[in-house]
């Protein structure tokens, strides 16, 4: 495991990676258990919730079948989970180092810059698909024990979108990280992002104006169709890939060309 | 002697403050080369441009004839490199991190390894966390030796190191230095480096100020001297004329440094009864201070 800088990655990310992926597949299978009971009683009250908050917590008919009841329990909640952990995961492989001095005692060693970049994506882009991967077997379980079948190629196909999201949302932290050399300030401005992003996501169907900032948010290319009742939709994979590349060669950019401090 | 490290004219701005300015040195094939100044001076800045940590804003930053920049990875094929503080993943055993940084060279010499961490009793198999300054340290010095480099570049290494590890870094970097390869080694202490070295440059407030061998220091250095004569306040006052000579009384004896013609002040002893007479090694630090002290620049001699 300790042969590249990518493997190396890998493996001092294995602890997290264990936790924050048993985390998210117990948290995933308790929700999903739960589905019953919600499209029995939850369903009922939201009938008359107004038009608003529905938009947060879904229409009554959406609790009355496994693919409304996933998407908006389990997809949108537990997508900022992963988010957040991307953020921090992405915040600490470059300017996390670079803060402690180990990024400078490995750019002493015969790697070039690009190397270590490159890399350290690829192993963050690992670990954050593992993590998401296992809400993907989270809902497969937890399915089958409340006899709910559903369609999993859909699930996994949402599973890896939502992996898709939480990548450009690393990317962000990380792009940041990389071009100021500072996690907690770049932490701190892709937390920005996520708020003002989920907020505008939310709120873009009673706010008008916000539908043209929603252009901007990584989540609408989540959520906007739903991957479960409409299937995925190849403009929104795009679209998150093109961010992912546009970060990528951004943060590339600067890293090669800057400099890196001693602390 | 061909140049392993050729700057010319380097300066480092960083925003309105500035690093270094016009700093120009060469270091030889085989040599070992003390760069001195004070906290501040410069001397990181300087060797962070060796290792392309960060860009000059001008000159050139050559090693083995190659551009720093351009050619970063093949130079740190051939340099090893230790910080004073050498930061290393503090969840990995040194054993761990030493065969990642071998595996990232493109070979990892296990005999030779173990051979180094037995030469500087270094425990390999505790995680890098649990390790105390010294030991890290040595971890760091196996890091940067452990692939034969032809350029050892060490950034303050020892400071605040007990003298057994002192003496052991020294030991190594002279057998290095038999072998005909070369140690860059910066410090704000002489004495640090003084065993070690045959040439020292001297930066203070990003320039440098002097450059000289240990010879040279050691010829200028004022040497220290303590007498016990029988007409004590007569022999005072002919010592305090001579050039060169400061002399005080202490308890019943003179006591001073001179750095003038040593031939002057014994023909003044001779015509004295002397009861007793001392004379300390070479006192290279005091020499040292000059550089640290007063902010006038010292002509750019190097």
């Amino acid at each position: 495991m300790l042969r590249t800088i990518f493997s190396k990655t890998l493996y001092e990310k294995r602890w997290a990676m264990l936790w924050w992926g048993l985390a998210m597949f117990v948290t995933t299978l308790l929700i999903v258990l739960l589905f019953p009971t919600f499209s029995e009683a939850f369903g009922k009250s939201l009938q008359d919730v107004p038009d608003s908050l529905k938009q947060v917590l879904g229409n009554a008919s959406d609790y009355q079948h496994i693919e409304g009841f996933l998407h908006l329990q389990v997809f949108m909640q537990m997508i900022f989970l992963t988010i957040i952990y991307g953020i921090i995961l992405g915040t600490g492989l470059i300017a996390g180092e670079e803060g402690q001095g180990t990024l400078q005692t490995l750019l002493a060693h015969p790697v070039s810059r690009t190397k270590v970049y490159f890399h350290k994506a690829a192993a963050a882009a690992v670990v954050l698909w593992v993590v998401n991967f296992t809400m993907f077997l989270a809902i497969v379980v937890g399915c089958m024990m409340i006899n709910e079948p559903t369609n999993y190629f859909r699930v996994f196909l949402a599973t890896n979108l939502q992996w898709l999201v939480s990548m450009v949302f690393a990317l962000v932290g990380y792009t940041l990280g990389v071009m100021t050399g500072k996690r907690g300030l770049s932490g701190a401005f892709a937390g920005i992002y996520v708020f003002v992003a989920y907020l505008v996501s939310s709120l873009v169907a009673t706010v008008d104006w916000m539908k043209y900032l929603n252009y901007f948010s990584p989540i609408k290319y989540f959520s906007e169709p739903r991957i479960m009742d409409a299937g995925l939709q190849l403009d929104n994979v795009a679209i998150l890939a093109g961010a992912c590349i546009g970060l990528t060669l951004i943060g590339w950019i600067v890293f090669v060309k800057r400099d890196i401090y001693s602390q | 002697m061909a140049s392993v490290i050729h700057l010319q004219n380097v300066s480092k701005n960083y925003g309105k403050a500035i690093g270094v300015t016009n700093v120009s040195l060469d270091v030889g094939r085989g040599s070992v080369f003390g760069f001195l100044g004070p906290n501040g001076a410069g001397k990181s800045t300087t060797i962070n441009m060796l290792l392309d940590f960060i860009r000059p804003t001008g000159g050139s930053v050559k090693l083995f004839g190659l551009d720093a920049q351009q050619d970063s990875v093949e130079i740190h094929h051939r340099v090893g490199f230790l910080a004073g503080d050498m930061a290393m993943d503090r969840g990995l055993s040194g054993w761990q991190q030493l065969e990642y940084l071998g595996n990232l060279r493109g070979s990892f010499d296990k005999d030779y390894v173990t051979e180094l961490a037995k030469r500087l009793d270094c425990k390999l198999n505790r995680k890098f966390k649990h390790l105390s300054r010294g030991n890290k340290q040595k971890v760091g010095l196996i890091a940067a030796l452990m692939h034969k480099p032809e350029l050892l570049i060490l950034d303050e290494p020892t400071s605040g190191l007990d003298p057994l590890i002192q003496a052991a870094f020294n030991k190594i970097i002279l057998d290095r230095k038999n072998e005909g390869m070369t140690t860059f080694v910066s410090s704000h202490v002489l004495s640090e480096v003084q065993e070690i070295c045959d040439i020292v440059t001297f930066i203070r407030n990003g320039k440098i100020i002097d450059t000289k061998t240990i010879e040279q220091l050691a010829k200028e250095a004022p040497k220290q001297f303590r007498i016990a004569a029988g007409d004590r306040k007569a022999l005072q006052a002919e010592l305090a004329k001579l050039k060169g000579v400061h002399v005080e009384a202490v308890d019943h004896s003179l006591k001073g440094t001179f750095s003038g013609d040593v031939n002057q002040m014994l023909k003044v002893l001779a015509r004295y009864d002397i009861t007793d007479l001392s004379l300390e090694n070479t006192d290279l630090e005091a020499t040292f201070m000059k550089y640290y002290e007063g902010e006038e620049e010292v002509p750019d001699s190097a």
